[in-house]
């Protein structure tokens, strides 16, 4: 009888076993990690209302972090000093094959995100084909909107930066690609829509000096992810929270505007195949990843 | 032999146990899969159901909710209400309760399904959903919509929207989990089967090489048995033997005293017929005796052989009456002897005891009767017939049609006490006797038989390269063979030395007896050469026949020996060791035999007197 139970446990154990992770994890306090797309105080400003609000939506504690670049916002969810990260499309691809991420929610405009291509006002050219042999900026590397989309919808549409452009570089955000332009460091680059739009709102962007040359097809980008080691219900309070944000009341208001926002959506792991796609081809991602 | 049978020992029923709960948690295993899958068909049947549901009605009251805000921000433009409106707007009243009616019934369908199902993921945004239309509803049922309806609409929609994003992240990722553990099945299956396989085999591998190594322990310990018997009966027999041989000694003295006297007396017979039929009675009932008493011998082997040149044919033809008499009447026995038969070097006696033990044998082989064949002829072996070596042989076949014999009884019928016989009927010995027989004389025996084809004996005696002696022995003298020399006679036993004494006397010989090797050598060195032959028996207390003889050849070297003797081991080991080339006349003898080997002596030896003095 013992030779059968053992028989049985082992069964059942082997079928468990590459379904079994750590589970039901409630840190004591929520680590909130951001991706470093700009600068640190800009970020604090923006984020800081956001998680207030959470802390009073689920009762727990939070503590933000603002790493000093995008990989190292990787290692600390991979090292678990991170429990819920906001991830540009690339970092979240990654942190699923790295750590086990999982997408929680995200913003109604990050699924229906773009990225510009800008030039010099007074550069009449108006699309990209033709700006070969000219001098080009991405944004920094592991960046959806500056560098992994627009390569991406390049590469489809059968033009190869590398060999296309006759310089190609890498800035360190979305607003230095956007200066660069400004002050004629590149011909053309490549930056976020949104914070595009945003500079030329704020002014810090001239409309005379520059101009958007093209526009991406849409694609999904930053999405709040937790690691699956997180308790069900610690992540469902926060999901909760995240989609109880309610623009007709004024403090939530201010949150979704901070956040560029009119409401949070529940994300989930299709909703970032394209990404996925983009990131296998360049070359970031391997083919078996988890999803 | 008793069949060996082997007992299932606990330690195989554990086995067997073990094996019946492999195969039973296989089975447990396999059915606990099947209903698992089954369950998991059902769940996304059930999980694909729900959600798609669900998302259908939040798709519906998404294009409700555009509606309602269509409806909201037109009368806000045309600065009416709903509800207090002028007259001419009545179809946007009916579509005002309409719409909203549509979204309250829509919410309970999702409200409802959400009971069914309790989707922890979408409860709660429907929930928020409900209480934020609740409050819409009210204010639109009683007052005109104001500038915060038109964004609270637009939260609603964000609230289907979510709901909807929910439903289909919540479908998408269930349905992933099920696919993930169905595609994993196959290899837990596969992992199960070669595991529960592997076990099984192990399992059977340990019961083979348990069952195996039991039967050989059982095999062995059955042939260690045997062994043991077989040593057992070697032992017995060898005290038989020298039972045998022992009592054989004492009886053929007494036998050569019967029979010796009898036919001194049938010698001087006075013609009184009657007694002359009592002597015939006394001398063939102590023959009988002899011929008894030398197949106990042969029985226990320790009859020395007397080995001469032998015509085969002579030989077997003489003893076929016998042999007939032997088989009786149910079996014909027929002979068919090669013309130009080699000789061979064989104890006569021996032969017979073969070609007796062979016909037994066969006769026992075929107990309602058949056919008996004795062939003899000439083989030439070359290339080595199983083991024999190349030469010319005589080959002496006996075969019958009778029941024959299987492999194994064919492998072990030469060895002692194997008998295929009632153990009341056969001795085990007779093959056994054949064998030892056929060995000592240099020769080889094999046997050809399957079970109801009969059995053929074929002995290969190797050829020998002199004439027949047979017809030289037969052309001796058969009375006995008068002299006038001193004949020494020294045998313990008194009747013996009488017998001797009186029977030499008659015949004319001056005879000297003595009870002892002392006495003998005694009147050895006393008469010297005038002592022309000296007959002795072998064993003697003190001084032993051997012994005696060198002595007294020494003191006596002209004198002719005979040895007397009631085959005794002593015997066989002399004349194996080849120290003496004396002849034996073997207990019970008549006169004729001695006084043939003393007057061969006696005149040999003055031949070669004469023929050295001739030179």
């Amino acid at each position: 009888m013992r030779s059968a139970l053992i028989i049985m446990v082992s069964i059942t154990l082997f079928g468990c076993a590459d379904e079994q992770v750590e589970q039901d994890v409630t840190p004591d306090v929520i680590r909130i990690g951001v991706l470093p797309s700009q600068a640190k105080d800009r970020l604090v400003a923006k984020f800081e209302p956001l998680v207030d609000y959470l802390e009073s939506a689920t009762s727990l504690e939070f503590e933000l972090l603002i790493p000093e670049d995008y990989s190292s916002l990787l290692e600390h969810f991979e090292a678990g000093s991170v429990d819920l990260a906001w991830f540009g499309g690339l970092t979240y691809v990654q942190a699923v094959q790295k750590s086990h991420a999982v997408a929680l929610a995200f913003r109604d405009i990050d699924l229906q995100f773009t990225s510009c291509y800008l030039a010099k006002a007074a550069d009449t050219r108006m699309r990209i084909t033709e700006f070969a042999g000219e001098s080009f900026s991405f944004g920094p590397e592991l960046s959806t909107s500056g560098h992994l989309m627009p390569r991406y919808f390049m590469i489809e549409d059968g033009l190869d930066p590398r060999k296309f452009f006759g310089s190609l570089r890498h800035s360190a955000g979305h607003d230095q690609t956007a200066l660069w332009v400004s002050n004629g460091r590149v011909t053309l680059g490549v930056a976020n829509c949104n914070i595009v739009r945003s500079l030329f709102e704020s002014g810090e962007l001239d409309s005379d000096e520059v101009r958007i040359v093209e526009t991406t097809p849409p694609y999904p980008d930053y999405v709040w992810a937790v690691r699956t080691s997180m308790q069900e219900s610690t992540r469902q309070a926060l999901l909760d929270a995240f989609l109880g944000l309610d623009a007709t009341i004024p403090e939530h208001r201010q949150i979704l505007r901070a956040q560029g926002a009119n409401a949070y959506l529940p994300a989930g792991s299709s909703d970032f195949e394209l990404v996925r796609t983009a990131a296998v081809q360049a070359g970031v991602l391997t083919e078996d990843n988890g999803r | 032999m008793n069949a060996t049978r082997v007992n299932t020992p606990p330690v195989l029923r554990y086995i067997y146990g073990i094996l019946a709960v492999i195969v039973v948690a296989a089975a447990v295993a396999m059915g606990s899969l099947y209903l698992a899958q089954r369950d998991e068909i059902e769940t996304r049947d059930e999980v694909q159901g729900f959600h798609l549901e669900s998302f259908s009605e939040v798709q519906h009251l998404s294009r409700e909710l555009d509606t309602l805000r269509v409806l909201v921000e037109n009368s806000m433009l045309a600065g009416i209400s709903v509800y207090t409106g002028a007259a001419g707007v009545a179809t946007a009243q009916i579509s005002y309760t309409g719409i909203l009616q549509s979204i309250r019934s829509r919410l309970m369908r999702l409200s409802n399904l959400q009971a069914q199902r309790k989707d922890v993921r979408s409860v709660a945004t429907l929930e928020r959903l409900t209480n934020r239309f609740s409050r819409i509803d009210r204010r639109l049922r009683i007052a005109t919509p104001n500038q915060d309806t038109l964004p609270a609409i637009d939260v609603l929609a964000s609230n289907a929207w979510q709901l909807s994003r929910l439903h289909t992240i919540a479908a998408d990722t269930e349905l992933r989990e099920l696919a993930a553990r169905q595609s994993q099945r196959p290899r837990f299956l596969a992992i199960l089967l070669v595991c529960l396989g592997f076990s099984a085999l192990a399992v059977g591998l340990l019961i083979f090489s348990l069952r195996t190594s039991l039967a050989r322990q059982a095999e062995t310990e059955t042939a260690l048995v045997e062994a043991h018997d077989r040593l057992h009966n070697i032992q017995k027999l060898d005290a038989l033997g020298r039972l045998v041989g022992g009592v054989a000694h004492d009886f053929n003295n007494l036998l050569t005293t019967i029979l010796g006297n009898t036919e001194l007396l049938q010698a001087n017979s006075t013609g009184d017929r009657e007694l002359d039929t009592n002597l015939k009675e006394i001398r063939t009932a102590g023959m009988r005796a002899a011929t008894l008493t030398r197949q106990l011998l042969a029985f226990s082997r320790r009859q020395h052989s007397e080995r001469s040149i032998l015509d085969l044919n002579e030989l077997i033809h003489s003893m076929e009456a016998v042999l007939q008499r032997t088989v009786g009447d149910d079996i014909k026995l027929t002979c068919n002897y090669a013309s130009d038969l080699y000789t061979a070097d064989l104890d006569p006696g021996q032969l017979q005891q073969v070609m007796i033990n062979l016909i037994s044998n066969a006769r026992d082989a075929m107990p309602d009767g058949g056919l008996l064949t004795i062939t003899t002829e000439n083989v030439a072996v070359s290339m080595g017939v199983e083991g024999i070596p190349d030469g010319d042989y005589v080959r002496l076949s006996v075969s019958d049609n009778g029941i024959g014999m299987d492999k194994h009884t064919r492998k072990r019928i030469f060895e002692p006490f194997f008998t295929t016989k009632e153990q009341v009927s056969g001795t085990g010995l007779g093959l056994a006797t054949v064998h030892g027989i056929v060995t000592d004389s240099g020769g080889h025996i094999l046997v050809d038989s399957e079970p109801g084809k009969g059995t053929r004996f074929h002995i290969y005696f190797p050829r020998a390269d002199r004439p027949s002696e047979n017809a030289k022995e037969n052309q001796l003298p058969t009375v006995p063979q008068e002299g006038s020399e001193t004949v020494l006679v020294v045998d313990d036993d008194e009747q013996v030395r009488r017998f001797v004494e009186k029977g030499l006397s008659s015949l004319g010989y001056n005879v000297l007896t003595a009870t002892g090797g002392a006495q003998g050598l005694e009147i050895c060195r006393r008469e010297g050469a005038r002592i022309h032959a000296i007959v002795s028996d072998v064993v003697m207390s003190g001084i032993n026949g051997p012994r005696f003889m060198s002595g007294a050849l020494r003191l006596c070297p002209d004198a002719t020996a005979v040895y007397m003797s009631a085959y005794t081991d002593d015997v066989i080991l002399w004349h194996r060791k080849g120290m003496d080339e004396i002849p034996v006349l073997t207990k019970p003898f008549e006169l004729e035999a001695l006084t043939r080997l003393i007057r061969k002596g006696l005149d040999q030896h003055d031949g070669t007197e004469s023929s050295s003095e001739g030179s």
